[in-house]
């Protein structure tokens, strides 16, 4: 046993451990309680009668901002926790006790917790769309589209709160996320008034709402360019690329 | 001759930032040969679990050099052979024993179907058979640290580093665990120990390091002290050394 473990062994393991977290603890069925409050007030609007088009846009458009916003905000708790819990309850002692490398772990534990996000939005996605009836014409390419780029912003989102919570406490790492996520964009066109410096400057702000195409969507405005899209893809890979590298610079040197 | 277990050369560990530095170990050497059993004692604060972080690669000495079976400590290949137990740990408590036992075997590179074969013959060593299906947010402090111990023998190391043995166990547990770590060196394995209970130390150990103030005061085997001290004991032997190395300070 004087060998380094595979990879793909280290990956398997951490990612189960995060998995039987994300379903034995409370923050799941949250989601799960306001998915299904979602489905009642559908269930009775289908019964009273939606009364336009419109309105029943309206009502998509929510319940996919809902499966949106519940596997981010999922995702940041989940994410922030990871290292800090582990460092607070020393279990990370009897975990780097064995033959993994540090940097294997930050990976390993970033893939889980972004691949419970994945699957949260998933199912959550699938239900809203499922159970509430299109009465306007929306276009499949751009619900994959979307799909997608909600894909990239989870895994960007993740790795964001693993490295935040490697340099700062939890819960300025919760809070910061939760800023960029929700005001990212509006934070970005506030600095980037005036001065081309302040212009500059404002492109390094993280802009989650670049990478939300629901209500694009939901508006039946067509698909993206292919060029656009790969931009936007570009920008998520390369924030990610960032945020992956930090966390990973972080814990490397960090005494435990 | 054969390299040592582990070997020790002049490490010091300093923590703090700009000028306000401690040295929380201060140049110590010492090796522990394979098959030894050596107590590790001192006062809180010493050192003690410094320097097994140190040995660990959870800290990383500010000079000197610490090696692990010939490698340099702290690299997945030196962890791959150590059973280690830190000093309490809380562990995941939306986990079940046998689940927690799983992550850490499967981590040290047991197979699946040896995992399955092991996990309830190592859970009965520790006093915990019955308890593997229960979350450990409810197991109490002593059976947390039970589950500790059966986590760093799954894997059959060839090297066990405690720190803190005994800490948080009953009168039936830490003669369990006694029991335990006279099989393990039985069977000719290297055990490396910090603890308190300085009879556990006197019962078990060939060989007792004593560290004060981050410096390593007194290597000495168990029969050495135990004529030097006389009557007194090991603790009172360890509490005199204590107060004639502070007087010598000052």
């Amino acid at each position: 046993m004087d060998t380094m473990l595979p990879r793909k062994t280290t990956f398997l393991l951490i990612g189960k451990s995060v998995w039987l977290e994300l379903i034995r603890r409370q923050d799941l069925y949250v989601c799960l309680m306001m998915l299904l409050l979602f489905l009642i007030g559908v269930f009775v609007m289908r019964i009273v009668g939606i009364d336009s088009p419109a309105t029943g846009t309206f009502i998509l458009n929510m319940g996919m901002m809902l499966a949106s916003m519940c596997a981010h905000l999922l995702l940041i708790f989940l994410a922030a926790r990871q290292f800090p819990s582990e460092m607070e309850n020393r279990t990370l002692y009897p975990l780097l006790a064995r033959p993994i490398r540090r940097s294997d772990l930050v990976l390993a534990k970033w893939l889980a917790v972004s691949l419970g996000g994945i699957l949260v939005y998933t199912l959550l996605l699938t239900v809203v769309w499922i159970s509430v009836p299109k009465l306007e014409t929306y276009h499949a390419a751009l619900l994959f589209q979307s799909y997608l780029l909600h894909v990239l912003s989870l895994l960007w989102l993740s790795s964001m709160a693993i490295a935040f919570s490697l340099f700062f406490p939890r819960g300025l790492a919760v809070l910061l996320c939760g800023i960029f996520f929700f005001g990212g964009g509006s934070l970005r066109q506030l600095i980037s008034r005036d001065l081309p410096i302040r212009r500059l400057l404002s492109s390094y702000i993280p802009d989650f709402g670049m990478l939300n195409l629901t209500t694009r969507y939901t508006d039946g405005i067509d698909a993206l360019a292919a060029h656009d899209l790969l931009a936007l893809v570009g920008y998520g890979v390369v924030m990610i690329a960032c945020f992956v590298f930090a966390a990973r610079y972080a814990f490397r040197g960090k005494r435990l | 001759m054969a390299e040592s277990v582990i070997g020790v050369h002049e490490i010091s560990v300093s923590y703090g930032k700009r000028g306000k530095t401690v040295k929380a170990v201060d140049n110590i050497s010492f090796t522990v040969e394979q098959g030894e059993c050596v107590g590790f004692i001192g006062l809180n604060g010493a050192g003690k679990s410094t320097t097994i972080k140190t040995l660990m690669g959870f800290l990383f000495a500010t000079s000197g050099e610490a090696r692990v079976f010939g490698l340099p400590a702290g690299t997945p290949s030196s962890r791959s052979r150590i059973g280690y137990l830190p000093e309490v740990a809380l562990y995941y408590p939306f986990m079940k024993a046998r689940e927690l036992l799983e992550l850490y075997g499967g981590l040290s590179g047991l197979p699946k179907q040896k995992l399955h074969e092991k996990i309830p013959a190592v859970l009965e060593a520790v006093g915990l058979g019955e308890k593997s299906e229960i979350l450990l947010k409810h197991f109490s402090k002593g059976m947390q640290q039970r589950l500790g111990i059966a986590q760093s023998i799954i894997a059959e190391p060839d090297l066990f580093i405690f720190d803190e043995l005994t800490s948080g166990l009953d009168p039936i547990g830490r003669h369990t665990l006694r029991s335990l770590l006279k099989d393990l060196k039985a069977t000719g394995k290297t055990i490396f120990f910090s603890s308190h209970e300085l009879t556990e130390v006197e019962a078990l150990c060939d060989r007792v390091l004593i560290i004060h103030k981050g410096r390593i005061v007194r290597d000495a085997k168990i029969a050495e002290l135990s004529a030097e001290s006389g009557s007194k004991g090991l603790e009172q032997f360890f509490i005199d050394l204590v107060h004639d190395t502070e007087a010598t300070h000052e």
